[in-house]
This record gives C-alpha cells, structure tokens and sequence, in this order.
C-alpha cells in the first residue's frame, strides 16, 4: 500500500534560491502577486526547461486574468474575451453578448490543471484566485470549483489552515445556495485534510459524509472512495481497502482513476501479488500521471517486475523504467515537495537491483537516493536506502477467497499493453 | 537600422524651477520611440524617460552621469534584435541598486521572453496595455525598487547568516510589506510560535518581533538611499503607524535617526550594529 510519506515541511523551500529575492510562501490572508508567484514556479524549473515556455505563457494567462478581476464593467468584460481567445483558444460570440461564466471557469481550471500537472502550484493558485474574483455573482457551483481547488493546492503544499479555510468557505457556499455538490467536496476536502494531519478516525467520518450526501458528483464519490481505500489498507485491513479501490474504479472518473491504479497496484505489490501489480502499474504508466503518481508507479513497476518476470524480461522493464526515473529527478530536482518521493523511488529502484543480482547499479541507486534525501533533509527517505535491500516477495496476508477474487480480477481489468517499444 | 537614440523629453523641456529640482530619469529600452513617449507621459512630471533602442545604448545610458537613474525598464529583445536578458547581469553587476522592470506585451507571442527577463534579474514585469499607465507604472517602479533594497539588504546580510537564518531573513524581508507578525510569520514558515523563536535562537537571531522591526528599519535605510520617498511615504509603506514612530523605533534600536544613518555611511554601519546586538538580544525597551 501506498506508505504514509514524510512531506517535506513549507520552509524547505527556502532551498530554492535561484533568483536574488523571491517569494517563499504567503503568510495567511495575503494574496500572492502573478508575479511573485511566477517566481516561486519559476525556481522550481531548471534553466532551458522545454516548461519554460509553458511557464511564461501561464504567467500572461495569469496577468490578463489577474488585470480582469481588478478591472470593472467593460473592461473587465474586454480582458476576459481576451483571456479567453488568446489563451484559451475559445471561440466566443460578438459583443455585446456576454461569456458564459460556465466556459470561462472550466478555461481556468483546465489551464490551473495543467500547470498543477506541471508542479506549478503558485501559479495555479494565483490564477483560481482570479478566477473567484471575475466570476459574477450568482454562480455559487462555479465559485465553489475553484475554491475547492485552490484548497487543493494548498493542501499539497501541506498549508493545513488554508485548505480549511476554503473548504469551509466551499461548505457554507453549499449549505448557503442548498448545493449537495459542493457539501460533499467540502466533507471530501476537510477529510483529506484530517488524514494528512493523521487523524483518521475523523477522516474516515468525513468521507463517510461526503458519500452520502444525496446528488454528490462522481470525482468526489471516487475521491472518497479513494481515501478510504488508503485509509483501510493502513489500517491493515486489505479486505476493506480492496473493495473501496473497486468501487473508486467503477466510478470511472479519469482524474482518480489514475492515482487509485498506481495505489491499487501498491496495494498488489505489498499482498504478495506482483504479477497483478505489474500489470496495474502497466496500466497506470499508460495514462498521463502526475508526477508524484509518476514516480510512485516507475518504481514500483520496477519492484514488481523483479519479482514477477524471468531475469531478462525484468532487466529490460526496469532499464527502461530507470531512465525514465532519472529523467524525473533531473527534471524535478528543483521541487523540494517531489524529493522524497524521488529519494524513496531511488530506495525502491535499489530493491529491484539487488533481486536482479545487478550490484553496482544497487549500491548507485542507493548512492543517488541518498543524496537526495541528504540535500533535502528527507529523514524517513534515509532510513529506507539504509536498511537492507529487501529481495523477498512480500507473503501474503490471509484474505477471504472472495476478496482474493476482487483483488485478482482488479489487476485483470487493467491488464493493458503498456510495456514500453523497446521491450516488446 | 536602429532609430536614433535621444531622450522623449529633455531637460531643456522642464519647467523652469527645474534648476532647483532636478527630476530623476528612467532609462528605457524600446523597439519604437512612441513607446518610450507612453511611458514618459504616464510618469509626467515626475521623472524624464531616456528612451534607447538597442542594447549598446541602454549600456552606456545606464553608465552615463547625470541625472539621478532611478529605473530601468526594458523590452524582452531591441530593435537590432538582440536580447536585453543578455545586458541586465552586467548591468545589474555595475549598479547594484538599480530597479530593473521588465515591458512585455501579453498579446504578442513574447511568453518566453519573461521567463529570460525573470532569470536575468528584472525584479518587476509590466504589460503593454495592461500596467503600463498613470498609477500602475508608478506602482510597478515603486514595487521594484523596494524590491531592490531588499535584495540589498538580504545580500548584506546572507554571508553572516546561517542558512536557516538566511530563510528566516528572506521570508521576512519578503513579506514585511503586508503588516508582518511574529504570529504570522510561524503560520507562513509553517511552524509554531515556540518553534520560530527556537529557530531564531538556534541561528543567532533575535527574537522574531525584534528580528521584523530591524529588517524593516534596514530596508528604511535603504529606500533613503536609492528612493524618493519621503520618510513619512516609506514609514506608511513599511507599516509605521508614522513617520514620528518610525523615527522614534529607529532611535530606540540603533541610537540615532534615519537621516543621519543614511549619511553616515548607509547600510553597512546599520548592518554591523544589527550583528553585533543580535545573538539573544531582545527588542529594546521603551524609555
């Protein structure tokens, strides 16, 4: 199962310094600058990065945007089209027809996804902050979205306060406007919050909620029942987290389904089933993963396959895999919040290599993890590269026949042709 | 071919008072000269844009005497072609002090042009059109130059620093525009109270709330220095309830007043004394 993760606490990002004054974080209340936060972003993307051009066209998206919530009445008017011509590529009505405040905030928080794809959370942020500005009154579910994502971000970033303040708001915007979606991604969100905190009892009752709220939307039934999945299985009880990774999967809802198959095929690996592992994790690498989620299915795809391919087969997996590993920690090594993730990738990579008999890439890989870990100040990354390689399937937990049967037939339905070219 | 290069309005145009009060320039690097007027007639009054149109010009405006220089704003690329991201290090290298604004346009494909501008040190970036008249421009020079001294600042201080010092440094410098406090700062470093005060034990620090006046009383020396703010403007700006309070909090912590610090050598006296008190010292008290 996906293991419970140190995060890297907020002032790590004092590491960061590539540009002679920047903003760090924002202090409560205090709305980032485009500006300041493009700095942020900016520092966290290696110099010649192919991103840097998405980087500065985000940026103008986010200062057009930004300039539009400031202005008023035709102005504003004037700057949204823009906004949304340029930047969005949407085909609007002529004047003096009005936008659609549904296009304009579903043009935001697709470009804020992209840009969270690409660990641009200021950025994003910046512009979900513009977004609730611009919308007009009278759109409650709307401002309700971008607030629920904007809580999102900072619960990435582990700003606890913040994210509930804007879920609260997402919650009374809800319980205000008699909105069923919103009070269920309010209970979602609050949930998450209480199981990154490590309460999990108060989370899983949040979760509980946010599912039977009567007319919730599927990411935020799949959102739950994702969550409790992580919950159940740290809680040691596999039956349970089993069936709750079934049913986040049976919602069908992409943005979910992405990181219930890379914890699903964790999940595989540690019930002593790496075969069905592989193939879930196959089946994650196939789809476009967030990074964190990226790296997470690279190693553990690597794991997996040591232990359940021949020699050969498994050397080629994890060659490919490898590269594209140490590709990631190139590219991300400026992201203090990817690094333990990167640090504990390299810990799993070493597990791979020691099975496969491969001594001197292991004691690299092993070398590699901890010099992340060391610039990082990742403790719990340090602990793992230190202790033995483990080189010994995983036994398996004593499971109903039943719930064998789902976990086996999870893996079955995501068994896709996913090895790379240079394998097959 | 480049256009000639001479200033939109030239000290001859001043009013004749001018004698008395010599008005700073802005050094501006523009494709076209009508550029340049924009920007002088959003700041009439107030400073002489020199406009330029190539990079070699900027370089030797920006070393040439005259006038005090109070900012330089710059397109990503001049009308040779050559990128102005190339010249703002050395630049800066040569005038430490001096406030660099970035003039991009949002409609023209000029995205990457900003990420080069940022590396290269601009510490603000304006849009055609969008921040590039009356009170947004002046705001934006405003914006760089605190931005500036406290890159001043920081650099003044950084090499006596521990790195978790320099982190609690940078953050307040950063953030001490917004009403800056202690409670706030441990909610923005995401520690608590207890915590922060450890932290600034641990790197030979003051005690938070003293650690924030003296960084806002450095910048206050600093914005004398390379500013035209009044005292009053910068004490309103730093958070002073006024200019007699900030007056009075920079007697209490270094003994004399801002005016005198300033004339006195600046920054670095100012600097030393706040190394010398800072291992475990607490706020001054009021007499």
């Amino acid at each position: 199962m996906a293991q419970v993760r140190d995060i890297p606490s907020p002032q790590s990002r004092h590491a960061v310094s590539a540009l002679p004054i920047q903003a760090t974080h924002f202090h409560e209340g205090q709305q980032a600058r485009p500006l300041d936060a493009f700095r942020l972003d900016v520092a966290q993307v290696p110099a010649g990065d192919p991103l840097e051009r998405h980087l500065g066209a985000w940026f103008v998206a986010t200062v057009v945007l930004d300039a539009a919530a400031q202005a008023n009445g035709a102005e504003r008017q004037l700057l949204v089209r823009r906004f949304l011509r340029e930047h969005a590529g949407q085909q609007l009505p002529p004047l003096p027809a009005p936008v659609d405040p549904e296009i304009l905030s579903d043009a935001v928080l697709a470009i804020a996804g992209e840009m969270e794809d690409a660990v641009c959370l200021a950025l994003a942020d910046c512009a979900l902050a513009a977004l609730v500005r611009v919308l007009p009154a009278g759109t409650p579910v709307l401002m309700g979205r971008a607030l629920s994502r904007r809580a999102r971000l900072a619960l990435a970033e582990m700003r606890t306060d913040a994210a509930r303040r804007l879920w609260t708001q997402v919650q009374s915007l809800g319980r205000r406007h008699a909105l069923p979606e919103l009070t269920a991604r309010a209970a979602l969100g609050l949930g998450e919050i209480e199981a990154r905190l490590g309460h999990p009892k108060d989370a899983r009752r949040w979760f509980v909620r946010a599912l039977a709220v009567d007319g919730s939307t599927g990411d935020t039934r799949a959102g739950a029942y994702h969550n409790l999945m992580v919950l159940s299985a740290a809680a040691g009880d596999f039956e349970a987290s089993v069936e709750y990774g079934r049913r986040a999967l049976a919602t069908n809802v992409h943005a979910h389904r992405r990181t219930v198959l890379v914890h699903t095929a964790q999940l595989l690996l540690d019930m002593g089933h790496p075969a069905d592992a592989l193939r879930t994790f196959g089946a994650a690498l196939a789809l476009p993963l967030a990074p964190e989620d990226g790296v997470v299915a690279c190693s553990g795809a690597c794991v997996a396959a040591a232990h359940a391919l021949d020699r050969d087969a498994a050397n080629r997996i994890v060659d490919v895999l490898a590269l594209r590993i140490q590709a990631m920690a190139r590219r991300f090594s400026l992201v203090p919040r990817l690094q333990y993730a990167l640090a504990f990738a390299f810990a799993e990579l070493r597990d791979a290599y020691a099975r496969l008999g491969r001594h001197e890439e292991r004691d690299a890989a092993r070398e590699r993890g901890r010099a992340i870990a060391a610039a990082h100040g990742v403790g719990g990354a340090v602990l793992r590269l230190d202790a033995p390689a483990s080189i010994a399937t995983p036994p398996r937990p004593a499971l109903s026949p039943a719930a064998v049967r789902r976990v086996l037939a999870i893996g079955a339905a995501n068994d896709e042709a996913w090895l790379p070219a240079s394998v097959s | 071919m480049s256009a000639p290069d001479h200033p939109s309005r030239d000290a001859d145009d001043a009013p004749r008072n001018a004698a008395r009060v010599v008005r700073p320039r802005i050094v501006a690097l523009v494709r076209a000269q009508v550029t340049g007027s924009t920007l002088q007639n959003a700041i009439a009054g107030r400073m002489v844009v020199e406009a330029v149109t190539t990079v070699r010009a900027l370089s030797q405006r920006v070393r040439a005497r005259g006038r005090p220089l109070r900012a330089l704003i710059v397109e990503p690329v001049d009308a040779d072609g050559v990128t102005a991201a190339t010249v703002l290090p050395q630049l800066a290298a040569a005038r430490p002090t001096l406030p660099m604004i970035g003039y991009c346009d949002p409609w023209n494909d000029e995205s990457h042009s900003v990420v080069e501008l940022v590396r290269a040190g601009v510490h603000e970036i304006i849009f055609r059109g969008i921040d590039d008249a009356g009170h947004a421009l002046r705001r934006a020079i405003h914006s760089a130059t605190h931005m500036s001294a406290a890159a001043q600042v920081l650099d003044g201080l950084r090499p006596h620093l521990t790195p978790d010092g320099s982190a609690l440094v940078t953050f307040c410098i950063q953030q001490v525009r917004g009403g800056l406090t202690p409670r706030q700062m441990a909610l923005g470093l995401g520690v608590s109270l207890r915590t922060l005060h450890r932290r600034c034990a641990s790197s030979g620090l003051p005690l938070p709330s003293a650690l924030i006046t003296w960084v806002r009383l450095l910048l206050v020396v600093q914005l004398l220095i390379q500013s035209d703010e009044s005292i009053e403007q910068i004490a309103l700006g730093l958070d002073f309830p006024s200019a007699v309070a900030l007056r009075n909090t920079f007697k209490r912590y270094t003994g004399m007043r801002p005016t005198e610090a300033r004339d006195n050598g600046g920054l670095s006296p100012l600097l030393e004394s706040f190394l010398a008190q800072r291992a475990g010292a607490r706020p001054p008290r009021r007499r």
